[in-house]
């Protein structure tokens, strides 16, 4: 279905003329658009790569001030949305299906017969054009409330509890030296992950970054130089103490070893969404006494949230609620029994992307139109308004979210009329600059001077002693809002690798108690409350915490989502009992041993140094020969060359997704991932120092000068190219499988079955995501990186490129270029101390290099 | 010790007992039971193989390190067992065993239905089997040829000049063997068929003059093709950098395993035949205590192997290598590898006892458990060191598969069946190799009436004789009276007719030295000319002009050039295929494949028939003497 559309109704641009970014690559075929999606509500300005008119990848936009060139899998998987064969496919009315123009007439009628019990929920909105529209509809009579599962709800109490107002609070790494985390994932989500990210990267060694809470197996808790296990309740103890011992709070004991050395030059505290407001409170005391916050009046529409509605639906004061875009039958917490209140709402109406369980719940259901389909516009964590620019029309009887709430507003002009009107005040010439730029100029919003805020108010909560479980998002599909997205189902989620499904993520001690491995069936309950799920252990967990992985255990919506996993939210978080149950159940693990000294007395694959590194470290590995004739004997000095920053690698698989859409990489499913089949061109290994560190490290093809997955090839479906790549050639590989094994590094991908075939019949659709550039690879041939080859110019050096996982990663920890090209650092690089080759020892000379962990640890900490 | 034919028996008892089966008009009971039994595993295997094909190698438990699991262990198995029948036939003709011709055919069979199972298991693992012409060096319109350097295009030369040597060479001696049969045979088909595959092969002194020439070359060409073919097998993997396989002793483990597990498949297929052909007085207790002492023998030598192996993964300082070697034999597969110990390294020890060498079905027992072992040694080294690969990050370890079974159990079925075909329509014993070992050598029983009278159409005049003695001295009398050089029809080459024959030097040695060196020449052309001048391609770095790769293609080609020459060489210098000839026509001349020799003085030479009656002919031109 969702393939005609694109070949029928799809292949029509909008009348609205959408802009393409002039910067010469673009042609008849090729373009790039910017626009925006939102995560969590807040823009990521991206760059949407078009073949014709038909989305095939998305990047960061260069030009956008937060988003920058990079990426993260969230935004690199969106495009997934727009080709999902599980897409809701038309409106429905009590069961029959109607156009989306009676759904929209219906729901007039709705609020004009009883403005005052008709009510709007939606998830965090920045759109000024919604907010404009929402607010009308207020003005009517409608009352909206805004909720998000995992929202930054104690930041705002915080604010307004110590400072009068609510304010939107970030911190700014540009200057930070010492940074500590508490509870807080910042790398890996909130509307300025990206930036901080980069921010991090750009200064990894200056900084050192401090991790404090119950999860060793964050982004953040990885790219951490420490990670402090604890639990929720005991990182407020050490922001108290901390506070305490600032003179902010009155002073308290020690609440850990060491804590004296997080303190030391301690210049940015970051407070994840999880803590208490209170916390938030003591973190805005420290983060104001170093100046390093950035704060700003709210971005987001603040308006009440889920629990007045429910009590209001519960009172009968509601007749019509409309859901926009969002899913609070599965995510709302259960003890506001929402399914419940529910059935005292005379007419319930969702739009959204999938038939979900809400919309199994509402009376009417109205699909809805992605970022790719229809015009709108977003806000960035800085203010920054980007045009959401459709590339395509509609797909099916999607609904451009504008054009219903106009609708019901009376107001019948298409979605790109109403955005262009909320932006009149552009002249077309800056309308076009905006289009073409991604970023409407001058709409950042000015930061506001933080005055001291009153920590009068201020009383740390009593630790819990208790089994205490936590509700983490997962780090793939957030609060499940990307359970049908087949390419984050199958990235390996950090530390873990687990794929497809969560886990009830414990900690060794408790492990131990429980005779319980990896696998090993749980239940966890509280009261009359159970879920039963698979074990994880993280040996970085904190003692005492049990972490539920949200976003799985769907009742409705996509196939991919139904059925897999447990659903977190079935619990509330607090105290709880664990108890092994029968059985165990795979958890679909990509990498299945960890431990850097696994192979004793070997050279690690990753090396780590605790501060700098002399140049008489730096590795020379010989590369002596019999074969006097051998070619590729000179140094590596021409030619494409890759050199990857482990200091700076954070490990977020932002390379993963971004190769998995540039080349054409199929999803295979758990089935196959248990076989060992992943199909990755780029994996991150995470990789465990005796220390009990976790390290996180890139692998792609090395391109070794010396391959010795070439020599054994009977056909040669793999030699050499003269600017060094290692090349596969499909057409000609018979599937021996003999390259794969003699690769020391593994990066070999083999289609064992028809997998991309295979994922053709379950996403048709997918074929007009597919990267022209790249050959589908057929049963039975063997696959690998190709250092993105598609990108590269014929002569190294002669024409900037990137590879995708390159402009994908948000720290910039991967470098690529010509050796000879001046202007590309993996020469400078290579000659770093601190840089070496993967098995240099076995002289298989790869151009793929490593520059080994540099952290930037506290003595302090250590031990 | 037992002699190697019961005393009782002669040329026409040997032949009778022998060709009896092949000549029957139906199998028996057993027979049909076995071949359904099989047929039904052939019927398993060509399910597996279609499933295969349409679903795609993915059905097997192969995956991502373990690219290779329970096909290449298969064939390595069945290549390895494909190894002992042309190495009994051809090693220990060369070393004058004659113990050997009992068991030969028997041993050659085996190698030809295990080199066929052998050759399937790599095309079945291949991703795209339908692009194995890849691999064969065939002029194309992109001029792209075989990538010499890989062990896998050695494998493609290796296998295919082994199964080619290993048929011409059970053919050759097939051939007289094959005649008995056109002359013995009760129905038109069957002589039809068997006189068409004998070639018209006569008994003539010419044709066993070459034919032991050609087939004594053909040995000698053919045992270091035995050893290089399993070395070739053992480069595939000490070629590649894999802990665990990238190993100089890996080559030779394999060549003694490969012997190991042939005599042990010997012996599983010997025990059983003996008993249920009844052939106890041909192939006597002596034979199958001999096959267990090689078993024991080879069963030392891999049990040294492992030793060396192990010590050098233990001792060796290489960390990846130690992390493979406790994998394999303290690690996870421990209890593969013990039974492995058990079934190759001490069960074997039980020969040492009379008692268990000279009890078949003892014997039979055992070669069934190294059967076993052998296939998890293989599976260990295959399997278990592509678990634990360099980056400890990629280790995972394998599971087989439905049909990683079914196959393998197919291929037996395949096998099965081939050699029961062979079993119930060839000599499973070589009848004329065994008429050497008779100790009477007239045939006690008289000679039938003739059915007809011999029309000597001008051929010649025809002696026909029971004592190869006379007739050496009948030739020997027949040149002293200038009657030219006489053609001697005989069962068996006649020892001591040839010097009295004078017949100039035979070519074939010559032809063979230069099939060889073309064979050389050609294959070592076909590898330099396109990695030098025709598609030079940088392939791992390695130089244009890789000699030492090419050495193996070079040598596999000289052999299979050489033993082509040979055994064509063989057919012109007797000038076969040649189905009608005078001689068949004369009287006698049907049991010349049997136990009489007819001596023919070609022309109208009325003083020669004197002289052969006076040697003791038995007739002369169908007449008494």
């Amino acid at each position: 279905m969702v393939a005609a559309g694109i070949a029928g109704a799809a292949c029509k641009r909008p009348r609205e003329t959408i802009v393409s970014i002039a910067d010469g690559v673009q042609d008849v075929v090729t373009s790039r658009v910017a626009s925006a999606i939102a995560t969590d509500g807040y823009a990521d300005g991206v760059s949407i790569s078009l073949r014709g008119i038909r989305p095939i990848k998305i990047d960061g936009n260069p030009r956008h001030p937060i988003t920058g060139r990079s990426s993260d899998p969230f935004v690199q998987a969106r495009l997934w949305d727009l080709y999902d064969p599980a897409r809701s496919e038309g409106a429905r009315m009590d069961g029959a299906q109607c156009t989306a123009a009676a759904f929209a007439a219906g729901l007039r009628e709705a609020l004009e017969r009883s403005p005052a019990t008709f009510r709007i929920l939606t998830g965090t909105v920045t759109s000024p054009t919604l907010v404009t529209q929402l607010t009308e509809l207020e003005r009517r009579g409608a009352r909206w409330h805004v909720w998000e599962p995992c929202a930054r709800e104690s930041m705002f109490e915080a604010t307004r509890r110590s400072l009068g107002r609510e304010l939107d609070v970030s911190v700014s790494l540009a200057n930070a030296r010492r940074v500590l985390a508490l509870d807080a994932d910042f790398l890996a989500e909130g509307p300025g992950r990206l930036r901080l990210c980069r921010e991090l990267g750009e200064r990894r060694r200056e900084i050192r970054l401090v991790h404090a809470g119950p999860s060793g197996a964050t982004v953040t808790a990885i790219a951490a130089d420490h990670h402090l296990p604890m639990r929720p309740s005991e990182v407020g103890r050490l922001a108290w103490w901390i506070a305490g011992e600032l003179g902010l709070v009155a002073r308290s004991a020690e609440p850990m070893n060491g804590a004296r050395a997080v303190l030391e030059d301690l210049d940015v505290v970051v407070a994840g969404p999880r803590q208490p407001a209170w916390v938030h409170a003591l973190a805005l005391g420290i983060g104001q006494r170093f100046g390093r916050l950035v704060v700003r009046t709210p971005l987001e529409a603040r308006r009440p949230g889920l629990e007045p509605l429910v009590d209001a639906m519960r009172a009968g004061q509601v007749d019509t609620l409309l859901v926009l875009d969002a899913n609070p039958s599965y995510s709302a917490p259960r003890a506001l029994r929402f399914d419940e209140a529910a059935s005292n709402v005379t007419l319930l109406a969702h739009v959204g992307l999938h038939a979900d369980e809400t919309a199994g719940l509402a009376r009417w259901h109205a699909p809805l139109a992605t970022p790719f389909e229809a015009w709108s516009d977003l806000r960035a964590e800085d203010g920054t308004v980007s045009i959401v620019q459709p590339p395509v029309a509609p797909l099916g009887d999607a609904v451009a979210l504008h054009e219903l709430v106009g609708e019901m507003l009376g107001d019948r002009r298409r979605a790109f009329e109403i955005v262009r009107s909320q932006w009149s005040g552009l002249d077309d010439d800056a309308w076009r600059a905006a289009l073409e730029t991604g970023v409407v100029d001058g709409t950042e919003a000015p930061a506001v001077v933080l005055p001291a805020p009153d920590l009068g108010w201020v009383e740390p909560a009593a630790t819990s002693s208790e089994l205490e479980a936590v509700h983490v998002a997962d780090a793939r599909v957030r609060d499940g809002r990307f359970a049908h997205n087949g390419w984050l189902l199958e990235l390996p989620k950090p530390a873990s690798t687990t794929t497809w499904g969560n886990a009830i993520r414990i900690a060794p001690q408790l492990a131990r108690r429980l005779g319980a491995t990896d696998g090993s069936m749980l239940t966890v309950s509280a009261g009359d409350q159970a879920l039963t799920g698979p074990a994880w252990i993280d040996p970085e967990q904190a003692e005492g915490t049990v972490l539920l992985e949200l976003g799985y255990g769907h009742r409705a919506g996509s196939l991919l989502a139904t059925g897999l996993g447990y659903d977190a939210g079935a619990l509330r978080p607090g105290d709880v009992r664990v108890e092994r149950a029968s059985g165990v159940a795979s958890l679909h693990v990509v990498q299945r041993e960890h431990r850097l000294d696994a192979v004793p007395k070997a050279p690690p694959p990753i090396r780590v140094h605790d501060g700098p590194v002399t140049p008489a470290a730096k590795e020379t590995p010989s590369h002596e020969t019999l074969y006097a004739g051998s070619r590729n004997l000179a140094p590596i000095d021409r030619g494409w060359a890759m050199v990857i920053d482990l200091s700076t690698c954070i490990g977020c698989s932002a390379c993963t997704l971004a190769c998995t859409t540039e080349n054409n990489v199929p999803v295979v499913g758990p089935e196959q991932i248990d076989l060992g089949r992943v199909m990755h061109w780029i994996r991150v290994d995470f990789d465990r120092s005796e220390d009990g560190d976790l390290h996180p490290q890139p692998v792609p093809c090395m391109h070794c000068e010396k391959a010795p997955c070439e020599v054994v090839c009977p056909v040669n479906a793999t030699t050499h190219s003269e600017s060094g790549l290692n090349e596969m050639t499909y057409n000609r590989c018979v599937g021996t499988r003999y390259c794969s094994n003699n690769c020391p590094y593994k990066v070999r991908r083999f289609n064992y079955l028809a997998y991309s075939e295979a994922e053709t019949a379950r996403v048709p659709a997918i074929v007009d995501q597919r990267n022209p550039a790249v050959t589908v690879r057929s049963r039975g041939v063997m696959e690998k990186c190709t250092y993105c080859v598609q990108r590269l110019p014929r002569v190294p050096g002669s024409a900037p490129t990137m590879t995708a996982c390159q402009q994908a990663c948000p720290t910039r920890a991967i470098h690529f270029g010509a050796l000879e090209d001046p202007l590309a650092d993996v020469a400078a690089l290579r000659d770093e101390p601190h840089h070496y080759e993967l098995l240099g020892e076995l002289g298989t000379r790869p151009r793929t290099t490593y520059l080994g962990r540099i952290r930037n640890r506290n003595p302090g900490l250590v031990g | 010790m037992s002699t190697l034919v019961a005393s009782d028996h002669d040329f026409r008892t040997v032949t009778l007992e022998v060709s009896r089966e092949p000549l029957r008009t139906h199998g028996s009971i057993a027979w049909r039971l076995a071949l359904a039994v099989s047929g039904s595993l052939v019927v398993l295997f060509v399910v597996s193989v279609l499933w295969l094909f349409t679903h795609g190698v993915g059905v097997f438990g192969t995956q991502m390190p373990v690219a290779w699991a329970i096909p290449i262990t298969n064939f390595v198995w069945w290549i390895g067992i494909g190894h002992a029948g042309t190495f009994i036939s051809a090693f220990l003709l060369l070393m004058r065993q004659s113990w050997r011709n009992a068991v030969n055919r028997i041993a050659e069979a085996m190698t030809l239905f295990a080199v066929l199972c052998a050759g399937m298991f790599p095309v079945l693992h291949l991703g795209r089997p339908q692009l194995l012409y890849f691999l064969l060096p065939y002029p194309n319109s992109m001029g792209l040829w075989p990538q010499f350097r890989s062990p896998l295009t050695w494998d493609i030369f290796a296998v295919g000049t082994y199964g080619t040597v290993s048929l011409l060479f059970w053919y050759l001696g097939l051939v007289p063997d094959l005649a008995t049969l056109r002359d013995r045979a009760r129905t038109v088909w069957k002589r039809r068929v068997y006189g068409l595959l004998a070639l018209g092969w006569r008994g003539q002194d010419r044709h066993w003059h070459h034919y032991k020439i050609a087939y004594g070359l053909i040995a000698g060409l053919a045992t270091p093709l035995v050893i290089s073919v399993h070395s070739v097998v053992g480069l595939d993997f000490a070629v590649a950098m894999v802990p665990g396989w990238h190993d100089t002793v890996v080559p030779p483990t394999f060549v003694l395993g490969a012997l190991f597990s042939g005599f042990a498949m010997v012996l599983t297929l010997v025990v059983p035949l003996r008993a249920g052909m009844h052939l106890e007085d041909l192939i006597t207790l002596r034979h199958v205590a001999n096959l267990a002492k090689l078993l024991l023998l080879t069963g030392l030598l891999v049990a040294l192997c492992y030793g060396v192996e192990l010590f050098v993964h233990l001792y060796e300082k290489d960390p990846h290598l130690k992390v493979t070697g406790f994998h394999q034999a303290l690690g996870e597969r421990a209890p593969l590898f013990a039974v492995m110990v058990l079934t190759n390294v001490l069960l074997p020890q039980l020969v040492w006892l009379r008692r268990v060498r000279e009890s078949p079905w003892s014997l039979f027992a055992l070669s069934i458990a190294v059967n076993v072992g052998m296939w998890l040694e293989r599976y260990l080294i295959v399997v278990g060191s592509l678990e634990r690969d360099y980056l400890q990050s990629s280790w995972r370890t394998f599971h087989p598969t439905l049909w990683d079974a079914t196959t393998f159990l197919g291929s037996l079925g395949v096998f099965a069946f081939g050699f029961l075909l062979f079993a119930r329509f060839v000599p499973v014993v070589p009848m004329h190799e065994m008429r050497e070992l008779v100790d009477v050598h007239p045939s006690r029983r008289a000679r039938r009436e003739p059915s007809r009278a011999w029309t000597a159409s001008g051929y010649g005049v025809v002696a026909e004789y029971r004592d190869p003695e006379r007739v050496v001295a009948a030739v020997t009398a027949l040149h002293a009276a200038r009657h030219g050089r006489p053609e001697v029809y005989s069962p068996l080459p006649i020892e001591g007719l040839e010097e009295e024959q004078h017949r100039p030097k035979s070519r074939i040695p010559w032809l063979v030295l230069g099939g060889a060196l073309a064979g050389a020449f050609t294959g070592f052309a076909l590898q330099a000319y396109p990695n030098v001048w025709g598609f030079p391609l940088d392939v791992g770095g390695r130089p244009d002009f890789s000699w030492p790769s090419f050495v193996p293609i070079t040598f596999e080609c000289a052999v299979l050039f050489g033993s082509c020459a040979a055994f064509f060489g063989f057919l012109l210098a007797c000038g076969l295929p040649r189905l009608v000839h005078p001689i068949f026509d004369a009287p006698g001349s049907e049991d010349v494949t049997t136990d009489r020799i007819l001596v023919c003085v070609r022309g109208a030479s009325p003083s020669a028939a004197p002289i052969l009656a006076e040697h003791g002919a038995d007739r002369i031109g169908g007449e008494p003497c």
